[in-house]
């Protein structure tokens, strides 16, 4: 999918701060959701026309960021603002300026995607003419233009998620929030999403969306905030993180757990991790470009000058997956520790 | 537009909302016209032997106005429902992140509650004339006697409404709508209250279900209503007052608090 990042892309430069007055601000947010602190210090800056992903496993504080942001839940302390208006002072002004597709459908299951178009354009002031020329167009656009007349009830669980998004840009709110916008949509589903949210973005629609596909933070976003236990873990562009996740790798299984010791020895001059169970070593690959390869060429010279079998080979570029494990202290699924 | 327009706008749209949900669901209706409409046969048929009223004439000419007021709760009924589900659904993020009053969202329930109301009714005279009802009122009796009804299922509304709001899940508000209609058989709608023991007696006989029944029964009757009128009307009035402001208080804060 192509996607180009606006030109004001946030942290382009800087990794932290918005070219411009920042849309969405947020300063040491803190918020007790019964006996866990969902949100321990947040602050965060995003500038117009950006997209900005936050990233976290399960129970990070994403879904409780995105309610305070969109005036859903009161902060204990901090403070955060849209488009320079407090959200706790000034909800009223802050509504008027945002869309928000939260977790939990926000449709009326029992009206139909027509009538669901209609009446929140109207809850959203605005006049008839505009309310049914909107409705044809997003209805249009999801393709749920057969389906218009229908009770949601009957809708499948992608053409609901869809309408849901509708729904939130049928005001054409200049800041978006989308929490977990992919969730329960096929692979085309998201895709078209994917295109949809990268239009809005490129039209000056401030995106914030929360995600636990690391390939669509990457697709999308211009920077990506992890967080992590209510705190924020990293924030950076996709290729900055990727690149403070470490350096390229090249794989090396050995064929049996004899050749792993000789390989090893082999290796010497490099920097080398041995991981046992898999009889595979990993070498970190320094530099980039001609470099890289020619380093590549002096690893693979050396094992084969050694004479140790070698079933296979891969090379393995950081990806915001190891970002996110090495953020998040959780061990990579079918990957063991590796003794280095 | 104005912002008091707009706020106008704002509650006939969720009002408009919840009457389409009978449109799309139109089994809901089945509570507030087959309730009253048996309820018309169980006491014609069934009790309206044994029971004598009185000054009445038949039995059921005595029932309906009771009856009525059954439609009125059983119409208030649906908001309690509505109002404990749209707390507990994904739809209330949306409703609370737009700029609009959210006491509307109540009062959406509230308003097609009339409607709901004047269809059980319609069912109800219906069937009530087919099995002996015939009421001496005149056009004006009559059109006193829909306000009251209207008014009467308003009032249950609210209170219908406060109790959505505290169920703390949409089974406990379900059973909770139970209090709505009880009170209904604690007036004069089925028995007159001179009958029950002089302790029970005083609440039935002052409570305003039972003024409001009593306005119906006189004004269907070709009577004055004599005070049972502006009791209704006062009792009615300081019930909505109270219902409404703890109900939409209780709204914001427990919707806010979600």
């Amino acid at each position: 999918m192509m996607y180009e990042q606006p030109a004001t892309g946030v942290g382009r430069i800087t990794g932290q701060a918005a070219v411009g007055d920042p849309v969405i601000e947020a300063d040491g947010l803190t918020k007790r959701l019964g006996k866990t602190d969902a949100l321990r210090g947040v602050s965060l800056r995003a500038g117009a026309g950006t997209v900005t992903a936050v990233l976290g496993p399960n129970g990070a504080g994403k879904s409780t960021l995105i309610r305070v942001l969109s005036t859903l839940l009161r902060p204990d302390s901090g403070t955060a603002r849209i488009g320079g208006y407090d959200v706790v002072r000034q909800p009223r002004r802050v509504q008027a300026l945002i869309g928000l597709t939260g977790q939990a459908l926000s449709v009326d299951s029992r009206l139909s995607g027509l009538q669901n178009l209609a009446m929140f354009g109207r809850l959203h002031r605005l006049s008839w003419p505009v309310v049914h020329q909107r409705s044809a167009w997003l209805l249009e656009v999801f393709g749920l233009g057969e389906a218009r007349s229908r009770p949601v009830r009957t809708y499948s669980g992608g053409m609901r998620r869809k309408l849901d998004l509708a729904l939130s840009l049928i005001s054409e709110p200049p800041v978006l929030f989308l929490d977990e916008p992919t969730t329960g949509l096929d692979t085309a589903g998201r895709h078209a999403l994917w295109d949809t949210i990268s239009g809005l973005a490129g039209q000056g629609t401030t995106v914030l969306l929360t995600t636990q596909y690391l390939d669509e933070a990457d697709a999308l976003a211009g920077y990506v905030v992890f967080i992590d236990a209510g705190q924020v873990a990293a924030t950076g562009t996709p290729a900055e993180l990727k690149q403070r996740a470490g350096q390229l790798q090249l794989d090396l299984v050995a064929a049996a757990s004899a050749d792993l010791g000789r390989l090893t020895a082999a290796l010497g001059a490099f920097q080398v991790a041995t991981d046992g169970p898999r009889q595979a070593v990993r070498v970190a690959v320094g530099g980039t470009g001609t470099q890289a390869v020619r380093e590549v060429r002096d690893i693979t010279a050396a094992a084969a000058q050694a004479g140790v079998r070698i079933e296979r080979l891969a090379l393995h570029e950081p990806d915001l997956d190891d970002v996110y494990f090495q953020l998040t202290g959780h061990a990579r699924p079918g990957q063991t520790e590796e003794a280095a | 537009m104005t912002a008091v327009a707009w706020a106008v706008s704002d509650h006939w749209e969720m009002a408009k909302r919840s009457l389409r949900h009978i449109r799309n669901d139109p089994e809901q209706l089945g509570n507030v016209t087959m309730t009253p409409v048996l309820t018309v046969l169980l006491m014609t048929f069934v009790f309206g032997g044994a029971i004598k009223t009185g000054t009445h004439g038949s039995y059921i000419n005595f029932a309906m106005p009771g009856i009525f007021a059954a439609v009125a709760a059983f119409a208030a009924v649906t908001t309690t429902i509505g109002v404990a589900a749209d707390m507990r659904q994904g739809v209330m993020d949306r409703l609370r992140t737009l700029p609009i009053a959210k006491s509307s969202v109540v009062t959406g329930h509230v308003l097609a509650d009339l409607a709901r109301s004047l269809i059980g009714l319609a069912a109800t005279v219906a069937v009530g004339y087919a099995v002996g009802f015939r009421p001496s009122a005149g056009p004006g009796g009559w059109a006193i006697a829909v306000a009251m009804i209207l008014l009467l299922t308003f009032a249950l509304s609210w209170v219908a409404a406060l109790i959505g709001v505290l169920g703390t899940s949409l089974e406990v508000a379900q059973q909770l709508a139970a209090i709505v209609v009880i009170p209904v058989f604690l007036s004069s709608a089925v028995v007159p209250t001179a009958t029950m023991p002089s302790w029970l007696r005083l609440v039935t006989a002052n409570q305003p279900i039972t003024q409001a029944i009593d306005t119906l029964r006189a004004e269907l009757a070709g009577q004055p209503p004599g005070s049972h009128l502006w009791l209704a009307l006062t009792e009615l009035a300081g019930i909505i007052v109270i219902a409404f402001t703890l109900a939409t208080a209780l709204f914001r804060r427990r919707a806010a608090s979600a």
